[in-house]
């Protein structure tokens, strides 16, 4: 088959998908939620930091030799 | 990302909301499910944001984003459906008013039948890209879309043949 025979009706689909408007709320949300999800991510580092931290001083303590 | 980037993208996504639009139909098989593709490529798209060239042209960026954002999640899901794509869309108003026509019908059933990774292949067909271009935005070989196009020109020419058989 020539696929070429379909390109006028992707032009065609994708000129009235270009016609249904995105939301600028939309696109908000979702970089809000990758911005929510980093800090997120961001303090949960921090936490796991510090509890490794915490037990390799409390170890490192209890082994004095 | 500054306030800066963030008015940049959301003009950049809104000019080129066909593209968004038009993949994530054609992945969905519902309006729900092409909602939720919208969102995950939209996030996808914001994380590639920083790291946009503008070496390369905004379309080809959003097209290689948001394809593999879309293959990634269908190959996630178990069950990759198979199924007839979002074909009320052509019912309502909206798409009446638009000129749909039954080649329109006929390019989404038949394109919306395809595994993921073919529908890709045909999409940057499509759009103009070549071999070797599409092969970079998919990260396959050129061997591997050679024949990818060659079995997907095979089940087009039988998918099209059928539904246009049913249309008339």
């Amino acid at each position: 088959m020539n696929l070429n025979r379909l390109k006028p009706s992707w032009d065609q689909f994708k000129a009235i998908n270009g016609l249904m408007d995105i939301d600028e709320s939309e696109i908000l949300s979702c970089m809000e939620s990758q911005d929510n999800s980093s800090i997120k991510m961001f303090s949960k580092r921090v936490v796991q930091n510090i509890f490794v931290y915490s037990m390799i001083l409390a170890l490192g303590g209890g082994c004095s030799f | 990302m500054g306030s800066d980037s963030k008015i940049l993208f959301v003009a950049l996504i809104r000019q080129n909301q066909g593209i968004v639009n038009s993949l994530c139909r054609l992945y969905a098989t519902s309006h729900e499910e092409m909602k939720d593709y919208r969102q995950d490529v939209l996030l996808s798209l914001w994380r590639a944001y920083p790291h946009f060239k503008e070496e390369s042209k905004v379309s080809t960026w959003m097209y290689r984003v948001a394809l593999n954002t879309l293959i990634s999640i269908q190959r996630k899901k178990k069950h990759v459906i198979l199924t007839e794509p979002i074909s009320e869309s052509f019912e309502n108003n909206h798409f009446q008013h638009a000129g749909s026509d039954d080649n329109l019908l006929v390019l989404q059933q038949a394109i919306g039948y395809l595994k993921p990774m073919d529908k890709a292949v045909v999409i940057l067909y499509l759009e103009g890209y070549d071999n070797r271009e599409m092969a970079k935005m998919l990260s396959i070989s050129e061997t591997n879309v050679s024949t990818k196009l060659n079995r997907i020109k095979t089940q087009l020419k039988k998918t099209v043949k059928t539904l246009q058989d049913e249309f008339k």
